[in-house]
């Protein structure tokens, strides 16, 4: 019990991929360093989190408020509304798993470490499934927000495309993995409840073809979704959690009206 | 168009450059928004704010400006200063923000950069330094009427370790209220000093909130020596503005810790109530409504302390509004855009006056002398009606 990486893939959309991901990153990587730029220009101020910080220390800072119970529980957001709060969660918690998931499949299938296999890769199965459950319930009801308060919220352009491109990203992540049970039928299913829903969905249309058209999106629109993240609101994610601490630290010195 | 020399992230400090980015647009803030109540109008909400200035520093700063050269559309400026400036900086967004942006403290910056690039102030907010400049106030009133309304039985003593600072809507547009102050700091039994008319001058709240701050190091300067030579240990005042920019920033602009405390007049009566220093003999048989001001409670933190005076009193009954503590909602006097859009200062107003009525109260308690002179403009002319009243010309009178 175990899973083959790139399985139906040509070697020369192996290629493709490789170049993309490479481009992707770069992109990335760009962006990332031009808006943390921005940051640097700021001036510092006494007792602030971010006093005397550099480029990696604003980077370690945004990693480590990435964990910290504030935003693991989402607690500013949770306090102000109960149902936002446990769907920013789902996003949240859904990503992380994912991002870590991927990262194993690729450390794994890189380096030959051969550990997703057994119980493990089937707890890893069932755990990233439900993961993709999570990012898509979280997203659906951000899109559905999104959409039935236009009226009375302030959206920039991306704010819906953005939400329209993540949620393509989890429905061709859970296309591929549904139509590769379909195509090999392993006996173990039943660990990705999820990815079995999609294999019985594709029970008449499971060719390596649709196989490789389905993967392609996945793969595209990840990419992209990557690439854009500097240039778009989704930028918040480095951001957010360091104004939401800073917030919580505010809060904790007002109640001793702090200026003796 | 504007080119790119402009640098629209100068300035502002590492953390709000963050905050810009932090936004999410989930608009959660628009429900609590006091402008956005009164004109429904979206482009003035605090994420369009946000997304705009984020836009003029992508344009103009960065990856995104070396790739399209780096202009910004003078209309759009325009916009943003309207909106920056209609917004009265009460911070009840800040307070609903999902992701924390500290925005009490982020609107009088981006106010500042507005004038840094001649945008701003806008109307009469244009003469407040000439004004302060002249008369040390922003109303231009003569400084020997400052002290007009100050009861002449009680003594200000020429050294003593807690000063009294009155401030200029206080002692021009509220003078109830801070005839109350004096009447309540006399009966603790504690000795005062206050510094004279002409060296009393403005604190430099105005100043800094419509982004005028070449005057504000002076100004500082000028205040805190004063006091230091009368021997002060402890600043109070009534006016939560001047509280807020005396413990928020003071020390920076003076350049190392002040030499002494700052409290609001709340506190110090609140303290002298449990130390039995100060005991409410009347009774008041009246129903209270108390309405915490925009910079006293989510500026400083200053909640329980008013509530803990007004209960002291015997016989009341206090209740409160819907939106209390820290998501208080602005009587429209904040952020001096009570000087350039006065109706919407009057609309909000009147929202303040309305839930107070339908509620039953007898009273509507407030504690800022810039709310107070707002809630009594607001109430001319309404057709609902409630007497308002300063919490220490409550306790003057009761004492």
């Amino acid at each position: 019990m175990s899973r083959e990486a790139f399985i139906y893939i040509p070697w020369l959309l192996k290629i493709a991929f490789y170049i993309s991901s490479l481009l992707s990153l770069l992109i990335f990587l760009a962006g990332l360093y031009s808006r943390f730029s921005i940051w640097l220009k700021g001036r510092d101020e006494p007792d602030d989190l971010l006093e005397g910080k550099g480029l990696g220390g604003l980077l370690l800072l945004s990693f480590r408020y990435f964990f910290s119970k504030e935003c693991l529980l989402a607690r500013r957001v949770m306090s102000k509304s109960r149902i936002r709060g446990i769907m920013l969660i789902f996003i949240y918690w859904g990503f992380t798993i994912l991002f870590i998931g991927t990262i194993l499949v690729g450390l794994d299938h890189y380096l030959r470490l051969n550990i997703l296999k057994g119980y493990i890769y089937l707890i890893f199965s069932f755990i990233l499934d439900l993961a993709g459950l999570a990012v898509f319930t979280g997203t659906a009801f951000f899109i559905v927000r999104r959409i039935r308060l236009s009226e009375d919220i302030i959206s920039g352009w991306d704010d819906l495309p953005l939400l329209v491109l993540l949620i393509i990203i989890v429905l061709s992540g859970f296309s591929v993995e549904g139509l590769r049970l379909s195509l090999t039928d392993p006996p173990f299913m039943d660990w990705s409840p999820v990815g079995a829903l999609f294999a019985a969905l594709f029970s008449g249309v499971n060719s390596p073809k649709t196989y490789i058209v389905f993967w392609c999106i996945h793969v595209m629109t990840a990419l992209s979704f990557i690439a854009f993240i500097p240039f778009s609101k989704q930028f918040h994610m480095f951001a957010a959690q360091i104004t939401t601490k800073d917030a919580l630290l505010r809060s904790q010195r007002l109640g001793g009206f702090v200026h003796d | 168009m504007t080119e790119r020399k402009f640098s629209f992230s100068h300035g502002l400090s590492k953390r709000q450059l963050v905050e810009l980015d932090a936004c999410t647009r989930c608009s959660e803030c628009l429900k609590w928004c006091p402008v956005q109540e009164v004109t429904g109008r979206r482009q003035i909400s605090p994420p369009e704010k946000i997304r705009l200035y984020r836009e003029f520093i992508e344009n103009t700063e960065g990856l995104k400006a070396r790739i399209t050269g780096g202009k910004v559309d003078r209309r759009l400026l325009e916009d943003f200063v309207r909106a920056v400036y209609e917004c009265t900086t009460c911070g009840a967004c800040g307070e609903a923000c999902e992701v924390g942006i500290f925005t009490q403290r982020l609107w009088p910056v981006l106010r500042r950069k507005m004038v840094e690039m001649g945008l701003g102030p806008i109307g009469p907010q244009a003469n407040l330094t000439e004004f302060v400049k002249k008369t040390g106030n922003v109303y231009n009133k003569p400084p020997e009427e400052r002290f007009s309304w100050f009861p002449e039985h009680i003594k200000v003593h020429e050294r003593a370790e807690i000063g009294y600072y009155a401030g200029c809507t206080g002692c021009y547009e509220a003078q109830p209220m801070v005839r109350g102050d004096v009447l309540a700091l006399h009966a603790t039994g504690y000795a005062f000093t206050m510094l004279p008319p002409e060296e009393e001058v403005c604190c430099g709240f105005p100043l800094f909130i419509t982004g005028q701050w070449d005057m504000l190091e002076d100004l500082v300067r000028r205040l805190v020596s004063a006091y230091e030579t009368r021997g002060v240990k402890l600043l109070i005042s009534s006016c939560p503005c001047c509280v807020n920019i005396m413990a928020r920033d003071w020390p920076s602009l003076y350049g190392r810790p002040l030499p002494f405390k700052i409290r609001h007049i709340s506190q110090f009566i609140a303290e002298a109530i449990k130390e039995k220093r100060l005991i409410i003999k009347d009774h008041l048989k009246e129903r209270l409504i108390y309405h915490d001001p925009c910079y006293l409670s989510r500026g400083v933190g200053v909640i329980e302390e008013p509530r803990y005076v007004l209960k002291s009193i015997p016989d009341i009954e206090l209740i409160e509004f819907e939106r209390h503590g820290l998501y208080s909602q602005c009587c429209g006097a904040g952020g001096a855009a009570r000087k350039v859009f006065h109706e919407n200062a009057i609309k909000m107003g009147r929202l303040i006056i309305d839930e107070a009525v339908e509620k039953g109260a007898d009273r509507l308690i407030l504690s800022c002398p810039a709310c107070y002179s707002k809630m009594h403009e607001a109430m001319e002319g309404y057709e609902k009606q409630i007497r308002i009243t300063d919490i220490m010309e409550l306790i003057g009178s009761l004492i």
